[in-house]
């Protein structure tokens, strides 16, 4: 009974695993690299310095352009650079015809920062989430499925595990299948505890919009039951202006005050709104440094500077909520422990590709010998192949573009997102199209050093284009210069040797099954 | 290309229908009697349970392709959700106890 109950689990899992595995390797991927999302975004704009000043430095530079402004703004925010997500002063505010619009400033000269037009990190983070070229709904309802299929495919995958410590320090090398299981299963053994916890917060994060059901039992249908909701739960208050004059206190006052209340921690945000109104309000922010403070601010009459209500720490269900969103989005993370999330992130990357790989693998040597296989296999091997190289290749290029594309071309930003789906498409075409004319090892090793290559070029194209070649990063110790530019080279060798490798197996492969293949013939003949 | 299922891919198609279905109706009747009853404020009601309909969900979908016999399974499922239905009548807002 229980070994039939393992078997199904074990069925479960290789299914669940392969459907929608290509959806998952992108949202894996991309997710993995959005933890250096401010860093990718630094080098994405190499014309414009990080900056770091606290919000007593910055504060001249704040009252200068909000003075600037006729007619006066009333409702703003200012962002300090104090942090990795924020290396420069921004200020947004509505402009005369109420639009958002928001202002990157030099803290200490109060210049306008003007960097080429860029996707950057935080699009390719984005996208793990949000997909591309689909209405938002409708690529939530995929990651949402997605992720449960993951779920499963991981619940299962212990389940199907009898010897789960075991197995983990086995490694047989060189016997396929056999070397792609026991790398599968380090690959997700290692970072169990991550995955597990990557997988079901990536719910959370999308909670109602995926099960919005029950909140609808208990607050109504629709937008309004939604916003009913959110009001009462993520206690959003909006104040009114009332229109009666009333002048408030000045910034300095004002942060003075709020580093009172707030313990002297550092300032990295505030925000005021109905300025020069009796219902003034100034909130403000520390920076995110532990797991549970996510959403801590303190909410200051902007008239007086007294304390209106401090929001700090979750009770009950939002703090579950809080801490698990803040363990997914790694928000919180040192140096060190990021290195650690981007790690963890590629072994889970590389236990989905693992299992992608397995699930061919453990179908070729009947494939080889029936002169190439089914159709399905053929298909999936190719969809396999275009994805596991294709989106690597596309992130490649999406950092080539970012310096090859002119900087006053229009869309400019857009296009570098482009670039990174063509090179996916194409991949994908040559790759299913030689794997359904039964090439496909052809395609996987000639894909392997194609991507290689582009890795190659991306330090060469940095050289050449910015003047941030790798000795001036050094020198200038700009570690995101010199991490991405280390990191090209690191993915190009294991790509090149990767190539190698397997144009040697398959060449011996070759050898063999060609024989099994005359064999196969002659059986046929006679 | 034949259009007839085998009685193998027949089995993985009710399953998964069981699986999908099955486990989306059982799991928000679980998840929603739970908000009903969960002695807190109404919002982290709501909140547990729906974070909770996201762990029943892939119970139900492993138990569907788990259990040897599919048929007696569906009937289970279908039987439990009748009482789970009648168990969140009872206990909503607007039911006989509140």
């Amino acid at each position: 009974m229980k070994s039939a109950f393992r078997q199904s689990m074990a069925w479960l899992h290789t299914w669940v695993g392969l459907l929608l595995s290509w959806v998952l390797f992108f949202i894996f991927l991309t997710g993995t690299l959005g933890y250096f999302d401010s860093e990718l975004d630094h080098w994405m704009t190499p014309e414009t310095p990080v900056f770091n000043a606290t919000a007593e430095q910055s504060l001249p530079i704040v009252n200068q352009f909000i003075k600037s402004k006729t007619p006066e703004i009333k409702n703003y925010s200012v962002s300090f650079p104090v942090d990795r997500s924020q290396p420069y002063l921004s200020i947004s505010y509505r402009d005369e015809e109420n639009k958002r619009k928001r202002v990157k400033l030099n803290p200490y000269t109060g210049e306008e920062l003007t960097p080429r037009a860029t996707a950057g990190g935080q699009t390719l983070y984005r996208m793990h989430y949000r997909l591309r070229y689909l209405p938002s709904r409708v690529a939530y309802y995929i990651v949402g499925a997605a992720t449960m299929f993951m779920f499963l495919a991981l619940i299962t995958g212990v389940v199907v595990h009898k010897k789960i410590f075991k197995e983990f320090f086995t490694f047989r090398k060189g016997k396929k299948p056999t070397a792609w299981l026991d790398g599968h299963n380090l690959m997700s053994v290692m970072s169990l505890p991550f995955h597990f916890m990557i997988t079901f917060t990536g719910f959370l994060l999308l909670l109602y919009t995926l099960m919005p059901l029950i909140m609808n039992a208990h607050y109504g249908l629709g937008k309004e039951g939604r916003s009913a909701f959110f009001n009462e739960y993520f206690s959003r208050t909006s104040v009114e202006a009332s229109g009666v004059y009333e002048a408030h206190l000045d910034l300095e006052t004002l942060l003075e005050k709020s580093k009172v209340t707030m313990q002297n921690k550092p300032i990295a945000w505030f925000s005021l709104s109905n300025a020069d109104d009796s219902n003034a309000i100034f909130e403000v922010g520390s920076i995110h440094k532990t797991l549970s403070d996510s959403r801590d601010k303190w909410l200051l009459d902007a008239n007086t500077g007294e304390l209106i209500e401090a929001q700090i720490g979750q009770s009950s269900s939002k703090s579950f909520y809080y801490v698990l969103r803040s363990l997914h989005e790694g928000l919180f993370a040192s140096t060190p422990l990021r290195w650690l999330y981007f790690l963890t992130g590629l072994f889970g990357t590389a236990m989905i590709a693992s299992g992608m790989v397995l699930w061919t693998v453990k179908r070729r040597s009947k494939a080889l010998k029936t002169g190439g296989g089914t159709f399905g296999y053929r298909f999936t091997e190719g969809l396999n192949l275009s994805c596991l190289l294709g989106l690597p290749a596309g992130v490649a290029v999406y950092l080539l573009a970012n310096r090859l594309i002119p900087e006053e071309m229009s869309d400019r930003a857009m296009w570098e997102v482009n670039a990174l789906f063509i090179t996916w498409g194409l991949f994908t075409l040559y790759g299913v199209g030689k794997a359904i004319l039964k090439k496909a090892d052809f395609a996987w090793v000639s894909l392997t050093y194609i991507t290689a290559t582009f890795y190659a070029l991306v330090p060469v194209v940095n050289t050449l284009t910015t003047d941030h070649n790798i000795i001036f990063s050094l020198k200038q110790q700009n570690w995101v210069f010199v991490g991405v530019d280390l990191l090209c080279v690191f993915t190009s060798f294991i790509l090149f040797f990767l190539a190698n490798y397997l144009r040697k197996m398959f060449k011996t492969e070759s050898v063999k099954s060609g024989n099994s293949n005359e064999k196969f013939l002659q059986e046929e003949q006679a | 290309m034949r259009l007839a299922l085998n009685s193998y891919q027949l089995e993985v198609l009710f399953r998964s229908l069981l699986a999908i279905i099955g486990g989306f109706v059982f799991s928000l009747l679980l998840s929603l009697l739970i908000s009903f009853i969960l002695p807190t404020e109404k919002m982290h009601a709501v909140a547990w349970s729906t974070m909770l309909f996201f762990v029943v969900l892939p119970a139900v979908v492993m138990w569907s392709f788990g259990i040897a016999n599919y048929k007696s399974g569906a009937l289970h499922l279908v039987l439990s959700v009748f009482i789970l239905s009648g168990l969140s009548w009872l206990f909503a807002p607007v039911g006989v106890f509140s």
